[in-house]
Parts: structure tokens; sequence; C-alpha cells
């Protein structure tokens, strides 16, 4: 009887036991606005995760500030050399020398769709889609606008002096725009961050790039790509570890005029968006390669965008949603 | 062994197993609650998402209504280029955030959801 009565005990010790499961990871949360955008951080662990959030936070503050091209900042940043624009070079920062210089890389890799030296451009772009979206007043920029403005974006006049730490636009009225790769490099920045300081489990979604870690829970992350037709829904789930997946579409930005949609994602052949596709997703292990091909990818054919693949190291899964809404999937390794 | 022995232990059995089962149940049925935030600041907590709520926070370019019912919650009125905060409509799911950037607001929900995505990008 005794030795019932101790096998039972046994079993309930047991249960309460597994019951509590000691030690499971706690989540640690953090949402904010940054980069123009909403950023979610959670970070899930044993060991407290607030301070590390907090470091997150001003990681990202720190390349929105440099990047920022529309608002001057403390700090010599994007603003501050456009400004400067065929008057004088400006010193900055290693950190902003170290993105111009991925940035000038692979404008060259993708043979200028994607293109850091666009904002005379993209400038244009913005102010007719603002006086649309808060005036009213909407049109379309001038081909003769968008032509002269042509003439200030050749990655060429982007002059770096790595000594002086300075950089300087050739060309009056040049503008850099890195609103294809600050939100990837930065949170690339971080997930390294998090890893180098034994973050693993992680999950980042900074406004249609999400990155991840390992999973609290050893199993992938499943990742929704948004329904361009159908926005707040997916059309297709990823399963993923330790890589991102970085959306653009035309559903992002953009302003509508006689019932045709114009969005931020311009061309750098033309100088106008195109829409060859709503969406264009694109999963691989670097977070600024996934930001800078998905831009990249939307101006161009499959065919072409294949091609663009191959020039990149490592795997590739690559979700174009086409005008017509068709789905097409390639995937490289 | 006598009957009372086994009687013992059968109550002891149960009373364990209807204690863990209890706590599983309270573990895995985690209320969802939604966290409106303004400016970076949380102004307001959703506790319950099946009861009828409203609550109104005064955003950049004016009242932003935002209201629960039957499990879900969605922002209701506000003002916005294409009312892109609006047009999000009701979610249920903690992978789908309302993110009103015009107006820079933002409702999260937390806990345990039925939706088995974790992000949407």
């Amino acid at each position: 009887m005794k030795k019932m009565l101790f096998i039972c005990s046994f079993v309930l010790i047991l249960l309460v036991f597994t019951a509590c499961g000691a030690e499971t990871p706690k989540e640690y949360r953090k949402n904010f606005s940054s980069m123009d955008t909403q950023i979610f951080v959670k970070i899930y662990d044993t060991k407290k995760a607030d301070d590390i959030l907090l470091e997150v936070v001003q990681i990202y503050e720190k390349f929105n500030n440099l990047t920022d091209k529309y608002k001057d900042y403390d700090t010599n940043g994007v603003y501050d050399i456009n400004a400067n624009a065929g008057i004088a070079p400006v010193q900055v920062e290693m950190d902003l020398i170290e993105l111009l210089k991925n940035s000038i890389k692979y404008a060259e890799l993708t043979n200028n769709e994607f293109n850091p030296a666009i904002g005379a451009v993209t400038t244009i772009w913005h102010e007719y889609r603002e006086n649309c979206l808060t005036n009213n007043i909407c049109s379309l920029p001038t081909d003769f606008e968008l032509n002269e403005a042509k003439n200030l974006t050749n990655i060429s006049d982007i002059v770096i002096n790595e000594d002086e730490k300075t950089v300087f636009l050739a060309k009056e009225g040049m503008s850099l725009d890195l609103g294809g790769i600050a939100k990837g490099y930065t949170t690339q920045k971080v997930a390294e961050y998090l890893y180098n300081n034994n973050f693993e489990n992680f999950i980042i979604n900074a406004g249609g790039n999400v990155t991840t870690g390992k999973h609290p829970e050893n199993r992938p992350w499943r990742v929704g790509l948004t329904d361009p037709d159908n926005i707040g829904n997916y059309f297709e789930v990823v399963e993923v570890l330790k890589k991102s997946v970085v959306s653009s579409g035309d559903y992002q930005r953009y302003y509508e005029y006689e019932g045709q949609k114009y969005h931020h994602i311009i061309d750098n052949k033309t100088q106008k968006p195109l829409n060859l596709y709503k969406g264009v997703s694109v999963v691989c292990d670097d977070s600024s390669i996934a930001d800078i091909l998905s831009t990249s990818l939307f101006n161009i054919s499959i065919d072409e965008g294949k091609e663009l693949l191959n020039k990149f190291e490592g795997e590739f899964e690559v979700y174009w949603y086409k005008a017509n809404s068709e789905m097409i999937k390639y995937e490289k390794s | 062994m006598k009957k009372a022995d086994f009687i013992l232990i059968a109550i002891l059995l149960t009373l364990t197993l209807s204690i863990t089962f209890l706590f599983h149940i309270n573990r895995n049925k985690e209320n969802m609650i939604a966290k409106v935030y303004n400016n970076g600041e949380l102004v307001y907590t959703f506790t319950d998402l099946n009861k009828e709520e409203i609550f109104t926070t005064k955003g950049v370019n004016g009242d932003v209504v935002i209201e629960t019912k039957d499990g879900k919650v969605r922002i209701k009125e506000e003002t916005s280029p294409l009312n892109i905060c609006s047009k999000q409509g009701w979610t249920d799911s903690t992978s789908k955030p309302l993110i009103c950037l015009p107006n820079k607001v933002v409702v999260e929900i937390v806990g345990k959801d039925k939706d088995d995505i974790d992000a949407i990008a």
C-alpha cells in the first residue's frame, strides 16, 4: 500500500511540474513609430529583454535621423547632404558612409533599378502625392519636370571621401533618397545586434519588412504575404527561420488620378511608377538585400528579375503578384 | 489494500488532474486584449473584445473612434487621406494590428489568437 501511495504522489508531483513549465521564454514587446512606419518588435527569452528593446528603438532612431530626407536633425545626415548639393561636402558619421557605399554597390548590381540618387525624381512625385492627398489638388508631373530631374540622378555624382568622412553631391538640385534600403538595412543591423547580445528568439515587423530570428517553440515563423487586392489579408504564407520577408506594393503609398493609381515605387528608367505588378515579396537571409530587391524587381519583367537574382549569392524566394492578380513564385538556391 | 485506500488515491488523482487541466486551460485561453496607443503612449486597453464598447482618442486630424464587438476591434471613424485607417476594417489577430499613421494611433492585439500567422509582410 505504501508503495502505491508513493507512486501516486510521484505522478502528482510530475504533473504539477510539467504544468508549470519552469523555464518557458517570456515575450517582451515594443511598438514604436520610426522610419515613416510603425515598428513592432517581439523578443522571447528567459532573461529580461526590456533594456535591449530600448536599445533597438535607439538604433532605429539613429538611422531614421541619418536617412530622413524631409527633416533636419542635430546630427548630419541625408537632409544636410541634400541641402548642400552642388555647394559643399558634408561630414557625416561612418555608419552613413557604410550605408551609402552599400547602396552604391546595390545600384551597380541592379543596373540602377535601385538608385539611391533618385531623390530629385521621388521628391517631385512626393509633392504631387501630398498635394492630392491633403489638398485634393490632383495632377501628374510633366515630362519636362521629370526629364530635368533625371539629369540629377547619376550615382557617379555621389562623391564619398572616406578619409575626410564626407559626402558630396556634385550637382545642385541632386538629392539622395534611401527609402528603398534604410528600413531593411537598419532592421538587419538590429537583428545582428540581437544575435550578438544572445537574444536569438525574435520577430520584427517594420511596415512590410518582417525579419525573424529563431522561434521560442522551435518551429518556423509563419509570415503572410499581403494580398494587394485585399489589404490586411494574405494570399500566401511562407515559413521562415532566421530570414527576412519584404513586400513592396502599389497599395503602400499612392494617389489616384483619373482612375489610375500612382504609387511610390518610381522606375529609374522612365521616372514614373509602373504597373507591372501590384506587389512583389522577397524572402532571403539579409533584410537590406530583401528590401532593395523587392523594389528593384517591381519595375522589371519576371525574366529580367530572375537574371538579377542570379547576381546575388544565397537562397531566394520571390512572389510576384501581377497586375492581373496572378501569382508567380520562383525559388533560387 | 483497503477500499478506503483506493478512494483516497482516486480522490487525489482526480484533484490533481483537474487542477492541472484548469491550469492549462487558463494558460491557453489567455484573454485577448486590445491596446490603444496615441503618439506612442498607451491611452486605453480594451480588456474584453466581446463586449460592445467604444473608445475615442484625439488623433492628429481629429477624433479616432475605436470599437470592439464580437471578439474583434476596428477603427470606426477617423479623418485621414483615403481613410486608410478605417479601411483596415475589423481585426481579431495579433498579426494584424491597426496602424493609423496619419493620426499616430495604433491598436495592437495582445494574447493568444486562433490565427496561426505570426506576422504579415
